[in-house]
């Protein structure tokens, strides 16, 4: 049981992370990207490559990684979704994109990497065992990173200029423009941001399981019931939902096969959206 | 020498024009309302104006220079304010931060920010309050207060009082006035068509986009055919 939980929140944690940059892109820009999860993914295989095959160090890896995620969110947002904007497509058209641009990522990265799983070059430790369970290293520096970020997340939206003007641009787009905001600068720093904490999360979960193709694929789904749960464009709501789906997921083998594990988070998301479909914390979108 | 100086302009959404050719002068420092009925182009007029829609031809003029076809963070930057009639607040962000978007393109904003708190003192009581949790009139007064944190030289407000019981309707008049006090040129669209004009220097009369009556305020409520038409008697 307690070890569940600590897997519950280490994953959860994971989602979160994740969920946060999803929950933006949602809030301002009013589509479901179902691409972003694969971002996950090729975070955590740049970081594979900056650490296994040039030698780098993990730290430095994590932190260029991140970056590199970041500014592929920049440039999709140049070269797909700005000249979107400018056309005024509808939803349903920026949801197909964003699942042909997810079967894109998911096969560059099997042409490029083959479809077997990795690993990253790091020392094999065991774990810390107390009062019967086990917290692997791994999980703890990723549970500690996640934390970290979701701080470093929650910082810069309180008290920057720029942050602030993401959860004005994410309230109202109009209202922001209105009030001198230049909107496309700011959306382009939002996929910068959330992407790059895909990145972040992607590399933290090729730390704690193996790196493949479709890691980021299967997550989509719960990062999409954290979402829902927490409010959509609601950043704090998709941290906290996050967690509750991590820890729903992974306290459900108690009592159910974990072949159904990912079907829990998909039935929490069904009853937020039939019971709440604000969301537990309300969200800046019906 | 008017600072905003609006050319047969011709504007609307998609499909349809609605305003066909509207002309309107704003002199420095002037209150001036535009009334007329419901779907005259009063709201497009303002949207047009402030770049949320784009001219199909007519020139404006703000201050000498064209401003038809710039975007509106662009347009806001060279110093025009606006107040939606609705959705004119930052709902999740509080009081204060409601404020310093409204701010966002000064990196100085004390003085004024004082200036606002003193013209809405419920502003500085509630600032650290999410907008959400205002009332219908303290939502007005920061819609207001936030459109006055650039100093724009001119203010445009879409129905400043629609919505609001009359004793609030008179407060909201009077900042207004206060807001024009301290040097603030003003143009609303109001549906109180009486008491805007009682409060403007001159007022013009739209109907089906396109001007049909001008005048000092006090001419245009005096004016047989305007009160007959659109002022309801």
């Amino acid at each position: 049981m307690l070890q569940l939980i600590i897997n519950g929140i280490v994953l959860g944690s994971i989602i979160a992370l994740a969920a946060i940059g999803l929950t933006m892109v949602y809030g301002v820009l009013n589509f479901a990207n179902f691409s972003h999860a694969d971002f996950m993914t090729f975070g955590a295989y740049i970081a594979f490559v900056l650490n296994v095959a040039l030698g780098l160090n993990i730290i430095l890896s994590f932190f260029i990684a991140i970056a590199i995620a970041g500014a592929l969110g920049v440039l999709l947002d140049f070269l797909v979704w700005k000249p979107m904007r400018r056309k005024n497509a509808d939803l349903v058209s920026l949801v197909i994109i964003s699942i042909g641009l997810s079967i894109i990522v998911r096969n560059a990265i099997i042409f490029i990497w083959g479809g077997s799983t990795r690993n990253f070059d790091l020392p094999v430790r065991r774990g810390i065992e107390m009062l019967g369970v086990t917290i692997t290293h791994n999980q703890l520096i990723g549970l500690g990173t996640a934390i970290l970020f979701m701080v470093l997340v929650h910082f810069f939206l309180k008290n920057t200029k720029l942050g602030k003007a993401m959860r004005a641009i994410s309230d109202d787009i109009n209202l922001a423009r209105m009030s001198g905001i230049d909107s496309d600068k700011v959306i382009m720093w939002m996929w910068f941001i959330g992407i790059g904490l895909a990145g972040v999360a992607g590399i933290l979960y090729g730390l704690e399981t193996t790196i493949r193709p479709n890691m980021g694929w299967f997550l989509i789904l719960p990062m999409f019931a954290a979402v829902i749960l927490g409010g959509i464009g609601n950043p704090y709501g998709a941290m906290v939902g996050g967690m509750i789906i991590g820890l729903s997921q992974e306290l459900s083998m108690l009592i159910l096969p974990s072949e159904y594990k990912m079907g829990v988070g998909l039935g929490i998301m069904i009853l937020v959206l039939l019971f709440k479909p604000k969301g537990l914390f309300g969200g800046t979108k019906a | 020498m008017s600072i905003l100086q609006v050319e047969g302009v011709v504007s609307g959404y998609t499909d349809i024009d609605i305003l066909n050719g509207v002309s309107i002068h704003i002199g420095k420092g002037e209150i001036v309302s535009i009334i007329g009925p419901n779907g005259a182009g009063k709201s497009t007029l303002l949207k047009t104006i402030i770049g949320m829609l784009k001219p199909r031809s007519g020139s404006i003029l703000f201050d000498g220079r064209d401003i038809a076809g710039m975007t509106t963070h662009n347009i806001v930057a060279q110093g025009m304010g606006f107040v939606p009639q609705e959705k004119n607040t930052f709902p999740s962000l509080t009081v204060m931060e409601n404020l310093e978007m409204g701010a966002f393109l000064r990196h100085e904003f004390t003085d004024i920010l004082n200036e606002v708190y003193h013209i809405f003192p419920v502003l500085k009581e509630k600032k650290n309050h999410r907008a959400t949790t205002l009332s219908g009139g303290e939502i007005k007064m920061l819609a207001m207060g936030r459109a006055m944190m650039p100093e724009p030289q001119v203010l445009l407000l879409d129905e400043p009082t629609a919505g609001l019981s009359p004793k609030l309707r008179e407060v909201v008049f009077e900042k207004i006035m206060d807001i024009n006090g301290t040097g603030t040129t003003i143009l609303m669209v109001e549906q109180n068509a009486k008491k805007a004009l009682s409060i403007s220097h001159r007022g013009y009369v739209l109907e089906m986009g396109e001007n049909r009556f001008e005048g000092e305020g006090s001419t245009l409520l005096e004016d047989e055919n305007v009160l007959k038409l659109y002022l309801g008697e």
